[in-house]
């Protein structure tokens, strides 16, 4: 017979979270049974009640909750009622530090309860909190979640008041995330210890962001129309992108330490853009992926950008990748003219270019050979050229001249 | 050895250091697997006190069969670990409830995870690791896991075997570990009633 000792046992029960293989185990022997009040964690997945009666199901969890008398994780991905989890929550409240709730159901939306958030507040040892497809209208009354470090908010409805309390609520957040949410109109973040922050609204209105947290190394927001984050921050790595409307405004200060610039939209006021290059003079890997300019509603080519200046500007540029209308302005009638042969770009090894329209081939062709000829450590060239019509006949000599293009430089070049 | 983790502290509104925070612990409620658990704070120093810290270190099995190994090797099983700080010089350091082959075993997963990459993901590695043991060597490489507090391997092994029942009914499970089901029949019923919704396909 097989002897594994109590130790390995609980070792092995505690790694188990999914409710299911816990009650389960309970039923193996009494020895198992005993073992399960030290599990830390309990998981209920979307379907774990499919076939029972809400009331079962609601039972279900709140004995598991009581016999679980250290229990650290919960994880509610199923169905359950506003007050079983008030009564969760206020019985393991001094051991719990991370719980994660799926409210989303339709339950959940029609029935008009105001508030159904407000008892987490009770949970006041937390550390992570995430709520999927919440509903965040009014003030949440959370008192102080001090130990807080993570919050996660996805698919939720939220309003400006609702949303500012809520942060107030967690002073000591080192990662904010509100992804795939809808319903602010101006978001304001003061955080003393956010280091990581990810925001993602939905819909085309025009939100505006304001930011300050000194600790800041990564930000990834869609969905701003103005954005101005306090200088005083220590941005690594940036991500800033709208997927419907314009973006008018960026106020970053200063991107000294700018490793990693991503500019993703349709349109993008060229102030702005420019203001953000500009800053970002440090960045090794630069991603640009804007469509169009201008301020009002005429989409408008990028301004010709001058290519010694630009790369003159990023000396540390390493990886770029140009989508967009970026290309484009590279390749205007005189953004090669100051070129001269002590010019380098020194630290380029990887590009990658989607080229749109086969106009204006000489200049591309002059702009890639350029590239290719001033960066010593080029190691590789991808020109993705995608949607491009090819029925007009300046797309056979462009397809000609890229071809050649790419067998002179056969090691480097690549085209997709 | 006297074992106590002297690494929980609990400090309560103290937002900096959030981390620290840990529920206080019954010390009579000592299990094997808690020791594990806390984060050990005694790394050997690079400035240690003793003399000098051994560049190899022999381990004896039950049979008194004795396996040499490379210091750092051995620290990740904590009681190794503390054989060498400890400075009695205990060498070779007896292991008296493992058998060579298991320990010859172990020692091959520790140099793999010793010798590993910076940020490598051994995951991989370790699946097809003990995916070659037989039901038997695999329990008592978990046993001895434990009995050496060696925390990489406990929770490897472990995580392997959950993974494994996870899968299983409840009588499959009994099978697999050979254990007897203890309930009266009262109470087994009663289980089986209780977690119903649990064994629904």
């Amino acid at each position: 017979m097989n002897t594994v000792p109590d130790g390995v046992v609980q070792h092995i029960l505690s790694l188990l979270s999914n409710a299911r293989d816990i009650a389960s185990c309970t039923c193996v022997s009494k020895r198992w049974k005993d073992s399960i009040p030290y599990l830390p964690s309990l998981y209920f997945p979307r379907s774990a009640f499919d076939a029972i009666p809400a009331s079962v199901a609601d039972a279900t969890i709140t004995r598991m909750v009581i016999s679980a008398v250290r229990l650290e994780e919960l994880v509610i991905y199923c169905p359950f009622s506003s007050s079983s989890l008030a009564s969760w929550l206020s019985l393991r409240s001094r051991s719990l530090r991370f719980l994660e709730l799926r409210m989303d159901t339709a339950a959940d939306k029609s029935a008009a309860i105001p508030n159904r958030l407000d008892c987490i507040g009770v949970a006041n040892g937390l550390e992570t909190l995430k709520l999927w497809g919440v509903s965040l209208v009014t003030s949440p009354s959370w008192g102080c979640f001090q130990r807080l470090r993570t919050l996660e908010i996805i698919g939720a409805t939220l309003r400006d008041d609702a949303l500012k309390d809520a942060v107030h609520a967690c002073p000591n957040l080192a990662e904010l995330a509100l992804l795939g949410c809808d319903g602010v109109g101006s978001v304001v973040i003061e955080l003393e210890r956010l280091e990581k922050c990810r925001l993602d609204f939905l819909g085309p209105g025009n939100c505006s962001l304001s930011l300050s947290s000194p600790r800041l190394a990564a930000l990834e927001i869609q969905g701003f129309s103005w954005i101005r984050v306090n200088g005083n921050h220590r941005l690594r790595s940036l991500c800033i992108a709208k997927n419907t409307g314009r973006v008018y405004k960026v106020d970053l200060g200063r991107l000294a330490d700018l490793e990693y610039l991503s500019l993703r939209g349709v349109q993008w006021s060229w102030n702005a853009i420019s203001s953000v290059l500009q800053c970002a003079s440090e960045v090794k890997h630069l991603v640009m992926k804007i469509e169009f300019c201008g301020d009002f509603d005429t989409l408008q080519p990028f301004p010709e950008v001058d290519l010694v200046e630009f790369f003159n500007n990023h000396l540390k540029l390493r990886k770029f990748e140009i989508h967009g209308a970026m290309f484009a302005s590279l390749c205007q009638k005189n953004s090669l003219k100051n070129l001269d042969s002590r010019f380098s770009i020194p630290c380029l090894e990887e590009v990658l270019i989607t080229v749109r329209s086969p106009l204006n081939a000489e200049q591309k062709l002059n702009t890639l050979e350029s590239l290719v000829q001033y960066s010593a450590k080029l190691r590789k060239m991808v020109i993705r050229i995608s949607q491009m019509k090819n029925c007009h006949d300046a797309a056979d000599d462009f397809f000609e001249e890229i071809c050649k293009f790419k067998y002179l430089n056969f090691d480097t070049v690549r085209i997709e | 050895m006297d074992m106590e983790d002297d690494t929980v502290q609990v400090r309560e509104n103290s937002a900096e250091d959030t981390e620290m925070l840990e529920l206080p612990k019954d010390p009579a409620e000592v299990k094997a697997s808690e020791f594990i658990k806390g984060e050990s704070s005694k790394e050997i120093p690079v400035e240690s006190q003793q003399p000098e810290l051994p560049e190899n270190v022999v381990l004896q099995s039950l049979e008194k069969e004795e396996f040499i190994i490379k210091l750092a090797v051995g620290q990740q099983s904590e009681i190794i670990k503390n054989a060498i700080l400890d400075g009695r010089g205990e060498n070779p350091v007896p292991l008296l409830n493992v058998s060579a082959p298991i320990l010859a075993k172990a020692i091959e997963f520790w140099k793999r995870h010793i010798d590993a990459a910076e940020g490598e993901d051994l995951t991989e590695w370790d699946k097809a690791f003990l995916g070659d043991l037989s039901q038997e060597v695999l329990f008592e490489l978990a046993a001895a896991a434990n009995y050496m507090e060696s925390k990489s391997l406990l929770d490897c092994t472990c995580k392997f075997i959950a993974d494994i029942i996870k899968e299983m009914k409840v009588e499959e499970v009994r099978d697999y570990f050979g254990i007897e089901c203890d309930f009266t029949e009262e109470e087994e019923r009663k289980m089986r009633e209780d977690n119903a919704w649990a064994f629904e396909q």
